[in-house]
């Protein structure tokens, strides 16, 4: 089993925009929307590594209908068991 | 069981975000980070900016394995930026330096030499070596001259990342130990303008509001700072008040558009250096209009004016230097209301707008917004103001439109400067590790203010320098010129960052004559230049404490170990005062006012001084009983951070600046910061303001006390033109800046390999129309060259900075494209910041 790195992040976008913010949500792999109140939205990404939730990240923030993004939360599960023995 | 460990976390990120957002999940109540699975949590103020987020750090075997925005801190409730996730990794890179390392030579340090790896020892024993002779030169050089005249040929240059501790440890061993002001930080380069400004205003510096302004203001205004990508917190904050609250506006000026116009009603894009026009047209509109705030400025206001023509902080022998008529001046002239209202006449909405490239309409709607009475507003700015050859000026332009309408100093109305590094406030300034300041707003020039420092640091009279030292830029010069031969640079990454890096910075980091030192965590460009490298404890491998824009003091407990023989800059700076005997540093007729401190060391003199080493050793724990480390501690014996920053306090409380008061030591390590000044426990919001700041008297209503007649000065400073404007041969401006993916120069964030990737060069950003008519498509490699160098880059047209026709901009955190090699070292001649914004360059196919 590899890593699991689970993130939450707050999006804000104008009331008006998150539909098409949902959309393009709906879109992106390891990304789930929670909720979403007068403009905020409540979104977790999930992967196996740093790299692709910092990807994804950026991905958001740079969304069309975006206006601010911030991190919340971030947890590692690092006790994975290898599926082959390791040198 | 391991599936459903993942769902618990996941839950536990759901519920923390949603509890952030204020929003309510049926079934998920848990929102705080709990230590049910082993993992000890504790508070850290982020180290990546000036916001000052707090984060709740998740220790478990010795490493950091979880973060979460603190949803108890005021500053940030519970929400971190995208930069605030590589918290946990940033201390993990691969290449992190875990030993000292020297250039050397067949067993011997050699300048030509390659890095080897060395004990501390070894390390601290060549470069006291080296201190020594080059202070025992200066001995020499400053026999029979009075304190004021005295030079030094050992520098430091430091940082706005250093705790507060080390700062005050740094100051101490340069200003007293070395008796050298040559010591300065990288605050230099983004907050000397700003402070400048205050210093000029009101006497005393840093903001008198506060971050709350940011849920009572009625409408905000941007000048030259992108908050969304710099300030993601605060911005976050800020689109919550313009989504939640009526007629809340938000204002954003710039000279390209960037991801902060998103949320903008009313964005301007204007010419560079024309922010000085469009602020004297505001204050002119203000006037015309009868829209003045007279009881505030009959009452609590100074009419004054500059002096003009100053040049631009270049050597001497610079054309540009020669021309000025009056190089460096910045004496205030008192002027009546007359007199100003003269001085503003020519800026017209007609010819601003001509100049600035502004339409009148824009131009009129931003003075009505800051005329209208009935409008809170706040404005807010970074290097777009600071960096600029009339970086003092401008700040101070701008005070001069909330003075004019008394907006300042109350919930939701006041001028805020916004600040780069995470304690550029709590360390660089009110430390006071430049070379021209003591802590609490004290200077060196004045001997009250020396006595003052002489006397808490139980030091001879005259021991410490009268003479300002070397800035930053001029320690660059110094150092090529051979004048300055021992340099130890700590925590920034100056060969990346400071300007004109061809011909004034390399070349004086590698005289033979001269001695660099580096401490840092990565090899870096500034660490590979250097002579010898000492490796850094970083962030949470140490006890410290940062002070941010809003004047909040945070302190946070040592989480982890650092990896190696790496040690945090406040042991080396401390460490390293053993190796000198007093006897070394200081003239026999110091030494003869005070007997007692023959043959003792700089370590007893400085730290062992029976107030830093007040503080027995103990075990520190917070409030559930959970215990931390301390390295310095064990190391030295004492409690060191408790004793610096106990004999620190006293020039806040008892100092000739008032207003500067701090908490005790403990109280801090109980809350999520304290924003001074700090009575009897309770911390100011607003400043100058009766009701709010407990220094201002009875009945006053408000009292800008920092100056000697309570008053601000509005300070009349005219258009001048920039060091360079676009012509024939250089026909673009260049820009420079930071984005939300990297931070300043990336010496930690592009250590963290997917962020690197995610946006691994700097990309020339142009308008599609500049780049065509240069024969160039997105995505081509292009050549940049100014006047001092040239860079290579890949164009981007498109994206989330849109160039005006005209202008093109290159952030600066890629070592592999120096683009402050293009960068002249054109400085604000009042604060000796450079302006790292307005260059002229041309753009070819490579
Ligand atoms: S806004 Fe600044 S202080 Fe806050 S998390 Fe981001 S980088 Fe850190």
């Amino acid at each position: 089993m590899s890593d699991y790195h689970v993130c939450g992040m707050l999006l804000h976008a104008r009331p008006e925009k998150t539909p098409r913010v949902a959309d393009a949500l709906g879109e992106l792999q390891g990304v789930e929307l929670h909720a979403n109140e007068g403009g905020r939205m409540v979104v977790t990404i999930e992967g196996g590594d740093y790299d692709t939730c910092a990807g994804m990240m950026t991905r958001l923030a740079c969304l069309d209908g975006v206006s601010s993004s911030s991190f919340i939360y971030h947890e590692i599960d690092k006790e994975s068991v290898p599926e082959e023995p390791q040198p | 069981m391991k599936q459903s460990r993942r769902e618990f976390m996941k839950t536990h990120a759901i519920a923390a975000t949603a509890a952030a957002a204020g929003i309510t999940l049926p079934g998920l109540t848990s929102a705080k980070a709990n230590a049910d699975d082993g993992i000890r949590w504790d508070k850290v103020p982020c180290r990546f900016c000036g916001t000052g987020c707090s984060v709740l750090v998740g220790e478990k075997d010795g490493k950091v394995v979880a973060t979460q925005g603190d949803p108890d801190a005021p500053v940030n409730r519970g929400l971190n930026c995208i930069k605030g996730y590589f918290l946990s990794k940033i201390m993990y890179g691969a290449d992190r330096l875990t030993q000292p390392l020297l250039r050397k030579k067949d067993g011997k340090y050699a300048k030509d030499g390659d890095f080897e790896p060395v004990s501390w020892d070894e390390a601290f024993d060549v470069m006291a070596e080296k201190w020594k002779a080059a202070i025992k030169q200066s001995m020499e050089e400053n026999k029979g001259k009075p304190v004021e005249e005295i030079t030094s040929r050992v520098g430091m240059f430091g940082s706005g990342q250093w705790t507060v501790f080390e700062g005050y440890a740094a100051s101490k061993l340069y200003k007293a130990g070395f008796r050298s002001n040559n010591i300065d930080p990288n605050a230099r380069h983004c907050m000397a303008s700003a402070v400048g400004a205050f210093i000029r205003a009101f006497g005393a510096d840093e903001p008198m509001g506060c971050y709350d302004d940011l849920e009572h203001a009625d409408a905000f205004v941007l000048w030259g700072a992108n908050m969304a990508e710099n300030h993601p917190v605060l911005w976050s904050r800020l689109t919550d008040t313009r989504l939640t609250k009526e007629e809340c506006e938000v204002h954003v000026l710039s000279t390209f558009e960037h991801r902060s116009f998103e949320l903008a009603d009313h964005g301007v894009i204007f010419k560079p250096q024309t922010d000085l026009a469009i602020l004297n047209y505001i204050a002119n509109y203000i006037v015309q209009n009868d829209a003045v705030n007279w009881d505030f400025v009959n009452q609590h206001v100074n009419f004054t004016k500059t002096p003009t023509d100053i040049g631009y902080g270049l050597r001497p022998e610079h054309p540009l230097e020669q021309a000025a008529k009056n190089p460096g001046k910045g004496k205030l002239e008192g002027i009546d209301f007359e007199a100003y209202k003269k001085a503003l006449e020519p800026y017209t909405a007609e010819y601003v707008s001509e100049l600035s490239g502004v339409s009148v309409e824009s131009l009129e709607r931003l003075a009505k917004l800051y005329a209208d009475p009935k409008k809170k507003i706040v404005s807010y700015w970074t290097m777009g103001f600071n960096q600029h050859v009339r970086g003092v000026w401008v700040n101070g332009l701008m005070y001069n439109v909330h003075l004019l309408t008394g907006k300042i100093s109350e919930p939701g109305n006041g001028p805020f400067s916004l600040t780069g590094q995470p304690s550029a406030c709590g360390t660089a300034r009110e430390v006071g590790t430049f070379a021209h300041r003591l802590p609490a707003d004290l200077v060196v020039k004045k001997k009250e203010h020396r006595d003052f420092c002489e006397k808490q640091w139980q030091l001879p009279e005259g021991t410490l320098p009268g003479k300002v030292g070397y800035h930053a830029v001029l320690q660059s010069r110094m150092l090529k010129d051979g004048k300055l031969n021992c340099y130890w640079v700590s925590t920034n990454n100056n060969m990346q960052a400071g300007p004109n890096i061809n011909e004034e910075m390399y070349p004086g980091w590698r005289n033979p004559d001269n001695f660099i030192v580096v401490s840092e965590a990565y090899p870096t460009v500034s660490a590979m230049a250097a002579d010898l490298i000492l490796p850094v404890a970083m962030w949470a491998e140490k006890e410290g404490a940062f002070g941010n824009a809003e004047r909040r003091t945070q302190f946070w407990r040592q989480q982890v170990k650092a990896p190696g023989e790496s040690r945090s800059d406040l042991w080396q700076f401390v460490e390293f005062s053993k190796r000198f005997k007093t006897e070394e540093v200081w003239p026999e007729e110091l030494l003869a006012k005070k007997p007692e401190v023959r043959g003792k060391t700089l370590f007893d003199v400085l730290y062992a001084n029976g107030v830093v080493n007040k503080y027995p050793k103990q075990t520190v724990t917070d409030s559930r009983g959970n215990e931390y480390l301390s390295d310095e501690m064990d190391h030295f014996g004492f409690y060191l951070q408790k004793g610096l920053y106990e004999e620190y306090r006293v020039f806040g409380k008892d100092g000739p600046k008032k207003g500067h008061d701090l908490a005790e030591f403990d109280a801090y390590h109980k809350t999520r910061g304290l924003r001074w000044p700090v009575v009897d426990g309770k911390e100011t919001l607003w400043r100058y303001r009766e009701g709010y700041d407990p220094f201002v008297p009875k009945g006053a209503g408000i009292a800008f006390y920092g100056r000697p007649d309570n008053r601000a000065n509005i300070i009349f400073a005219p258009y001048e033109p920039p060091a360079e404007a676009p012509d024939e041969d250089f026909d673009l401006w260049l820009t420079t800046g930071r984005i939300l993916e990297h931070w300043h120069t990336g010496s930690m964030t592009l250590r963290v390999p997917e962020l690197y990737r995610s946006a691994p060069h700097a990309l020339v950003y142009m308008h599609p129309k500049d780049a065509e008519k240069r024969g160039l498509k997105r995505g081509d490699e292009a050549k940049i060259a100014s006047r001092r160098g040239e860079i290579a880059c890949r164009v981007e047209t498109k994206g989330r900075n849109k160039m005006p026709e005209g202008m093109a901009f290159i952030p600066f955190f890629d070592a592999g494209r120096l683009v402050n090699k293009l960068v002249l070292d054109a400085t604000d001649p009042l604060s000796k910041e450079t302006d790292f914004k307005k260059v002229a360059v041309k753009i070819m196919p490579a």
